[in-house]
């Protein structure tokens, strides 16, 4: 662990999350990848770490997003500590 | 007080009515929807429904939808509840009540809570059928619904 953790909590939810095959994870963030960081960088991050189908998947134009349950776009800054969730169109109701 | 409440179990409609109703000695008039678990949709015969919520975000979404619908009509106050997990074809799904001083903006408010929360909450339904489970698609109809609040103000 680093000294000073800089970590995101990333959900996945719905077909997603089976796609994916995880539904909560932390990602700890290189100090140099820190400066900036976008949700677009965490996606390139995850298929780093596990695989390009999450960047198939997550870049996806239906795919929705939100950081610290606000919706939000692709291009929105992320933060420590901070939870991103991506998920499908909603279908309640 | 507004409630709004996602939930595994059932919930009695009439209990849930008289909470409302007593919430105000203003409220002159009461609107509610119930939504059931059809079991026809696109010609498969549905076995059950799963139901998915973003718990903290679902409930901070309801709300938003509440204030924004009391933003535009008369509300003394409102319930939402809304199930999750597994349910059946017939079970109830969703429940919005809406209390005014008036009919009027109790049938358009909870008209607008409903449409709006099936095009924003994030809530996802996962169908079992015969030919095997399939999340489900947003409804064009849903959206275009939803849309047409914004055109009517």
């Amino acid at each position: 662990m680093n000294q000073v953790g800089y970590t995101i909590k990333v959900l996945l939810f719905a077909s997603l999350r089976e796609k994916l095959g995880e539904s909560e994870l932390y990602l700890d963030i290189a100090e140099g990848d820190r400066d900036g960081l976008r949700i677009t960088d965490v996606i390139r991050l995850l298929a780093v770490s596990r695989g390009a189908v999450w960047d198939d998947t997550l870049t996806n134009s239906k795919v929705l997003m939100a950081i610290n349950h606000t919706m939000v776009d692709a291009q929105h800054s992320v933060s420590a500590d901070d939870e991103l969730a991506f998920y499908p169109p909603v279908t309640g109701g | 007080m507004i409630r709004v409440i996602v939930q595994k179990d059932d919930f009695d409609v009439g209990i849930e009515a008289k909470i409302l109703s007593q919430q105000s000695v203003r409220i002159g008039g009461m609107c509610t929807f119930v939504g059931l678990v059809r079991d026809l949709n696109e010609d498969d015969d549905i076995t059950g429904l799963y139901l998915e919520h973003y718990p903290g975000m679902t409930e901070k979404q309801i709300h938003e939808i509440i204030m924004e619908a009391s933003g535009r009509w008369q509300v003394i106050t409102a319930t939402v509840i809304h199930r999750v997990g597994q349910l059946t074809p017939g079970e109830q799904i969703v429940y919005v009540g809406v209390a005014s001083e008036h009919r009027a903006d109790a049938f358009d408010a909870c008209e607008y809570i409903i449409d709006y929360l099936k095009t924003r909450a994030t809530f996802w339904k996962k169908e079992t059928t015969t030919l095997g489970d399939r999340w489900l698609e947003t409804r064009q109809s849903d959206i275009d619904t939803a849309g047409a609040w914004v055109k009517k103000s």
